[in-house]
């Protein structure tokens, strides 16, 4: 099918590159004339220097541990809430028939549209950052983990009935089997909502060091080296984190078929 | 005891149906208890008073309309591209194989981290919200509709091949059918994102639209009215993806099967 690999057998499929090789030859040949009254300059070797400068001295790194620090902190916050609500409401009947709609309803809030609402409460600081995280990360994980409990099919239940297994046994070897993949596809998407949210809050709430600063402050000073340093870090970053929750997927889940 | 239909699915339903009354409730007993400062947690009714004022001058119908415009725009910019360069990619896979990568590398970077340098290249004005919107659009649907494209069935292509379709009547008669209740579910995440990013790029700055209006409370310490800004920004989101969610089960009634 593929007539590539039949023509070069030995050589590795690098057509993909072209089209970055292109932006990168372009960058480099007009990035100079593109300086002027929008850019400070915006050519490659200044966009290279600057953004050496910004490593050197540090700065990069005390934004990007800030923001790292709050995805973890929002994350592990919003997350475990996250998994135990959605635990307790897919258990329950009454708790499902209650709240269930609810959660539903309330997800379709646009995460930012609470920013205002967490800045009057929290005041623009480090907590009402926090929150947006959390609250972020709390409706995938809370959504996934519910639907995939609650779908838990009678069977499975009769069968551990039947045998009478003890309740941490038949979390361990019923639940907690069938739930586990969408509790996962949860916390995948639970990071990187969390990870989006952390720029977000730190683009709109007042200013601290965190990678969102870097780029606002990029913007003021129109400098192109602070925006893509802080958009290849902010893009390296949710990528890394979504292959780490991938690696762990395909470890927890390693007996199912389709994994191996 | 034989119970009626309609009471036997009432019953069923009547929880759900009460648990919007339940929020109401447990929100304004606390707000009862004062536990709260007054002007930091404001009683139901109160906010919908203010719900209904702003009803009533207009504003709020003012700034539904232009964030509703915005969305519009840049989502049939961003999904019409998506839905192009899906197709496009699903038909000749070598385009695939040029940009893929590209679409790969300019997809791990969230929407809210280009909204700086959009600003810096656009300023601040409606072009560069609308084409954040568009380039979170983009994505999902060209996403669902290469997979639509890609999974049509093989036997059905053999099929087609034997009857000598023109690229016309592929594309028309197999290729769009069957990709359609995979490009809808594309559709759907696209329209739910642009809803929730055109709040973001309103809360960048603007003189207009939902977003604005609850940062324009924030700032005036009008708790109410961004309370309203919640609750309609979650209503209309949840009506859109209510919306598609209905097409989307119309139209999968004639999911193809995969053999």
């Amino acid at each position: 099918m593929n007539k590539h690999k039949a023509r070069f057998p030995h050589l590795p499929d690098l057509r993909g590159t072209v089209p970055l090789a292109l932006i990168f030859f372009v960058w480099a040949l007009k990035g100079h004339e593109a300086s002027g009254p929008l850019f400070q300059d915006a050519s490659i070797g200044a966009v290279f220097d600057t953004g050496l400068d910004l490593v050197k001295s540090g700065a990069l790194w005390e934004n990007y541990r800030a923001s790292l620090l709050r995805v973890v902190l929002g994350f592990a916050i919003g997350g475990s809430i996250g998994t135990a609500i959605g635990l307790l409401l897919g258990v329950s009947f009454w708790m499902d028939r209650l709240f269930g709609p609810l959660l539903t309803a309330l997800r379709q809030i646009p995460i930012f549209g609470l920013v205002p609402l967490l800045g009057l409460w929290f005041g623009m600081g480090e907590s009402a950052k926090l929150a947006l995280v959390a609250l972020a990360a709390f409706f995938p994980m809370a959504l996934n983990t519910y639907e995939s409990v609650r779908n838990l099919p009678t069977a499975y239940r009769e069968v551990a009935a039947l045998y009478r297994f003890k309740l941490l046994y038949r979390l361990r070897f019923v639940l907690v089997p069938y739930a586990l993949p969408g509790v996962l596809t949860g916390l995948k998407l639970a990071l990187s909502f969390a990870w989006i949210s952390v720029i977000g809050a730190e683009l709109f709430l007042s200013a601290a060091p965190g990678l969102g600063n870097l780029l606002e402050a990029g913007r003021e000073q129109f400098r192109i080296d602070m925006i893509v340093l802080g958009i290849l870090l902010v893009g390296g970053t949710g990528w890394a984190m979504n292959a780490a929750v991938t690696a762990l997927e395909r470890h927890l889940l390693r007996w199912r078929p389709a994994f191996s | 005891m034989q119970l009626s239909p309609a009471f036997g699915w009432l019953l069923k339903r009547l929880p759900s149906l009460l648990s919007p009354f339940i929020l109401i409730g447990v929100w304004e007993l606390v707000a009862q208890t004062h536990l709260f400062a007054a002007n930091i947690l404001i009683p139901p009714q109160q906010v919908f008073r203010t719900f209904l004022d702003l009803l009533a001058d207009g504003e709020l119908i003012d700034n539904i309309e232009a964030s509703g415009a915005r969305v519009l725009s840049g989502f049939a910019i961003g999904a019409g591209a998506g839905l192009i360069a899906g197709m496009a990619m699903g038909l000749y896979p070598a385009l695939e194989r040029y940009f893929g990568l590209l679409f790969t590398v300019i997809r791990q970077v969230p929407f809210i981290a280009w909204a700086p340098l959009l600003i810096v290249a656009f300023g601040i004005g409606e072009t560069f919200k609308i084409i954040i919107i568009a380039n979170a659009a983009f994505f999902p649907v060209a996403l669902s509709t290469l997979d639509g494209v890609r999974n049509v069935p093989r036997h059905l292509k053999d099929v087609a091949a034997l009857f000598r379709f023109d690229r016309l009547a592929l594309m028309r008669s197999l290729v769009l059918p069957a990709a359609l209740p995979s490009i809808l579910t594309g559709v759907r995440l696209a329209l739910s994102r642009s809803w929730m990013i055109v709040v973001a790029a309103e809360l960048f700055a603007a003189s207009s639209g939902i977003g604005h209006m609850m940062d324009w409370g924030r700032q005036m310490f009008q708790i109410d009215v961004v309370m309203v800004g919640v609750v309609v920004t979650g209503v209309v989101g949840f009506i859109l993806d209510q919306m598609l969610r209905q097409v989307e089960a119309h139209f999968s009634s004639w999911k193809l099967p995969s053999r």
